[in-house]
C-alpha cells in the first residue's frame, strides 16, 4: 500500500495591516506554486503541498467575544468561500478563482471599512493597559533607575500609534474613492 | 423611532424577513427580487443582521433540532413598524416625483 505523507512547510512573514490585499496576494501566489495555506500563527504560516491551484484568499477581522462565529463563518461559506483558519481576530477564507463573481465578502465601502474600525478598536484596547502599566511604573518610583522598560514601552506605543495612523489613512482614502 | 431613510440593503433585508429565513436565504431573496442588482456580501449581511438584532428590528428564531446549522431570522413588531414607515416614506417620494413629472409634462405640452 503506497503511503503518502503530506509535505508541509513553514514560512515566517510579516504583513502590515494597512497594505490592503498584500497578504491575500501572497497566499494566492503560494497556492499557484502548490503550497496551500493550512494554519496561521503569529507571523508564521503553515502550508501543505498539493497540486497548484488558482485560489483567491480573503482576510476578515472578527473577534470571538463579539461574534457568533458559527453563524458568521457559515454565512460566508454559504456564499462560496471555504473557511481555513484564524489567527487572533483574523479570519482566513479561500475560494476558487473562477467562482469569485458575486461572492465579495463586503458589498459596500462602509461595511468593508467596519473591518478596519474593528482592528482600530483592538489596537486602542491594547494600548490602554500598556499605558496604565507604564504610568504606574514611572509614578511609583521617585527616580527612574531602569531605562530599559521605558525603551520597550516607547517602541511598543510607537508601533501602535503608527499602525493606527496608517489604518486611519487607509479608511479615509477608501471613503474618498467611494464618493 | 428612526425617521432616517433605510439603506437599500437594509430595506431588502427587512422585507426578506417578513417570513422566517436564514442568512443565505436573505442574500438569494434580495438578488432575485432585484433581478441581481442587489448583491449582499456575506460579511456585510452578517454585520447588518447583528446591528438589526441589537436594535430589535429582527430576532433569531428558536433553533429546531433538524435544522441547527444555520440561524433563522424573523422580523419583530418594531421591525415591522420600521418597514411600514419606510414604505410610507417611499410612497410619498414616488407621489412627489410623479407630481413633478406631471407638471413638467404640462409645461412641455404647452410649449409644443
Amino acid at each position: 500500500m503506497p503511503t503518502s505523507r503530506t509535505k508541509t512547510m513553514w514560512k515566517l512573514r510579516f504583513f502590515a495591516i494597512w497594505r490592503e490585499g498584500e497578504e491575500a496576494r501572497w497566499l494566492k501566489s503560494m497556492s499557484a506554486d502548490g503550497w496551500h495555506l493550512k494554519n496561521v500563527g503569529f507571523l508564521i504560516y503553515e502550508f501543505e503541498k498539493g497540486e497548484p491551484h488558482d485560489y483567491e484568499y480573503a482576510l476578515d477581522f472578527r473577534i470571538e467575544v463579539r461574534t457568533d462565529m458559527q453563524e458568521y463563518r457559515g454565512l460566508i461559506e454559504d456564499s462560496g468561500w471555504h473557511y481555513l483558519t484564524h489567527m487572533g481576530g483574523w479570519q482566513y477564507f479561500r475560494i476558487d478563482a473562477n467562482k469569485t463573481a458575486g461572492a465579495e465578502i463586503y458589498s459596500d465601502t462602509k461595511s468593508l471599512m467596519g473591518k478596519y474600525w474593528r482592528v482600530l478598536g483592538i489596537l486602542g484596547l491594547s494600548a490602554l493597559p500598556l499605558l496604565v502599566i507604564f504610568l504606574n511604573y514611572v509614578l511609583s518610583q521617585p527616580t527612574v533607575t531602569h531605562t530599559f522598560p521605558i525603551y520597550v514601552f516607547s517602541i511598543l506605543l510607537a508601533i501602535i500609534v503608527y499602525s493606527v495612523f496608517r489604518i486611519l489613512l487607509l479608511i479615509l482614502r477608501k471613503h474618498e474613492k467611494s464618493e | 423611532m428612526s425617521r432616517e431613510a433605510l439603506s437599500e440593503p437594509s430595506f431588502y433585508i427587512l422585507l426578506s424577513l417578513s417570513g422566517p429565513l436564514h442568512g443565505y436565504g436573505i442574500i438569494k431573496n434580495a438578488a432575485e427580487l432585484s433581478s441581481g442588482r442587489i448583491r449582499l456580501g456575506a460579511g456585510t449581511l452578517y454585520g447588518a443582521l447583528d446591528k438589526m438584532m441589537k436594535k430589535k428590528w429582527i430576532s433569531q428564531m428558536k433553533q429546531n433540532a433538524n435544522n441547527s446549522r444555520r440561524k433563522v431570522y424573523e422580523i419583530t413588531d418594531l421591525g415591522g413598524d420600521i418597514l411600514e414607515n419606510e414604505v410610507a416614506r417611499l410612497r410619498q417620494l414616488v407621489k412627489h416625483g410623479q407630481q413633478a413629472l406631471a407638471a413638467l409634462q404640462e409645461v412641455r405640452d404647452a410649449n409644443v
